[in-house]
């Protein structure tokens, strides 16, 4: 992430459009567009890739953590398309990445289900924040994103009405650590709910 | 931006850029749930990280929360489903103890199965029309776009083969498709590059052979 999406895009409703304005359908940049299609396409194919698929399999056969698995095999999913790119030097827009993993993710959710896991809207919504978090701590770890940029992407995304009421909102509810859910079991979805609320679509 | 996507054409290779249209995807989430998600993961992130605290745990608290955030926002992306005319409206889905037919069987012979011998017994595929036998032989791109619709809907069937405790065979697809573009891209680069040789049954004219016969 970059802090000039932040700073471009006005947090309300679908951000990742270019061209879109009240009462229009959504554009995008056709330039963005087919950088789109392709970083979708390449995650298909990773995704279906032997390998990856089994794992997405394992991963709900085997009685684990679901919604943490599902998230990690999207973050690796991302990762890697990303370890390519940058191989060509290709930086990939960020709009690309978090609307690419959010059609990526529900390709990864038709593996799972094939495999009899349904999971609800709210739960679809604690796999993506498991994942976007899960990038973002990896990214610190790893040395992609440092502190330094962190913090400042984080300003920026306070200065944003969204980012400054989900500050507010941190605030209030530190006394309310999350949970995530931790007993996935094959065909039932988990028990436990985040705390703070329910995704809407 | 020109040049960024022109270098992604190279990342992915020009003809796997042909085929923008592996298959229909929907999105998993609303995006501006996606997006509250991202904004949250950010700013709880940065928070964490100010403060000295776990930022693995900063960042999901906050994309939570981003996420509940962005809720009552509109749920449409504004970008064109990829789609493909090849691809299937279902998952193509494997049935166990249908026997393999076609091509695929002397691929399974070569041993591309690692040894499986049975496995052309076992397996089926309802997308036996991405094989090589009916591979458009246009041009190499289209080869590979059939290339890369084939992989994507192998995998697709390897995934529900693998949940039914069979065995997809991929990989033979995947070979014989392979094949199929490097024999097109054999011959175009040869011709492209001048060193194709003459067609065995191309003859000179006859005329020209006079000509130079009697000198």
């Amino acid at each position: 992430m970059n802090q000039g999406l932040l700073q471009s895009k006005a947090p309300q409703g679908e951000q990742f459009p270019n061209k879109q304005s009240a009462g229009n359908p959504p554009q995008v940049d056709p330039a963005i567009q087919e950088q789109f299609d392709m970083f979708v396409n390449r995650g298909l194919i990773i995704i279906h890739n032997d390998k990856v698929s089994n794992d997405i399999l394992n991963k709900v056969k085997s009685g684990g953590n679901i919604i943490n698995g599902l998230a990690k095999t999207l973050v690796i999913v991302v990762e890697r398309i990303e370890s390519n790119a940058e191989s060509a030097g290709v930086k990939i827009a960020d709009e690309v990445k978090i609307a690419g993993a959010n059609h990526l993710l529900s390709e990864i959710f038709t593996v799972a289900e094939t495999a009899g896991v349904k999971l609800d809207e709210r739960q679809k919504g604690e796999v993506f924040a498991n994942a976007v978090s899960l990038y973002l701590d990896r990214g610190i770890k790893s040395g992609k994103i440092t502190k330094e940029q962190l913090t400042k992407m984080a300003q920026d995304a306070q200065a944003t009405p969204q980012g400054a009421e989900i500050a507010k909102q941190m605030q209030q509810q530190t006394q309310q650590p999350v949970q995530t859910p931790v007993q996935p079991v094959q065909g039932q979805p988990p028990q436990q709910a985040v705390q703070g609320g329910q995704y809407g679509q | 931006m020109a040049t960024g996507i022109a270098a992604t054409l190279v990342y992915l290779g020009a003809a796997e850029a042909t085929a923008t249209a592996v298959a229909a995807t929907t999105v998993a989430i609303a995006s501006s749930v996606a997006y509250g998600a991202v904004v949250g993961a950010v700013v709880g992130a940065g928070t964490a990280a100010i403060a000295g605290g776990d930022i693995g745990k900063g960042a999901l608290t906050g994309a939570v929360i981003g996420g509940v955030t962005a809720g009552i926002g509109e749920g449409i992306s504004a970008y064109a489903a990829p789609v493909t005319s090849a691809a299937p409206a279902t998952t193509p889905a494997i049935e166990a103890g249908t026997t393999i037919s076609g091509s695929l069987e002397p691929v399974a012979e070569t041993g591309l199965l690692g040894g499986s011998t049975n496995i052309g017994n076992q397996v089926a595929t309802s997308n036996t029309g991405l094989l090589s036998s009916t591979i458009p032989a246009t041009t190499a791109a289209d080869a590979a776009k059939n290339a890369a619709s084939s992989r994507f809907w192998a995998g697709v069937g390897q995934g529900a083969a693998t949940a039914a405790g069979t065995v997809y065979a991929e990989k033979m697809k995947e070979d014989a498709a392979e094949e199929v573009i490097k024999k097109q891209e054999e011959k175009m680069n040869a011709f492209k590059g001048g060193t194709a040789t003459e067609p065995t049954n191309f003859t000179r004219p006859k005329r020209w052979d006079r000509r130079y016969a009697s000198s």
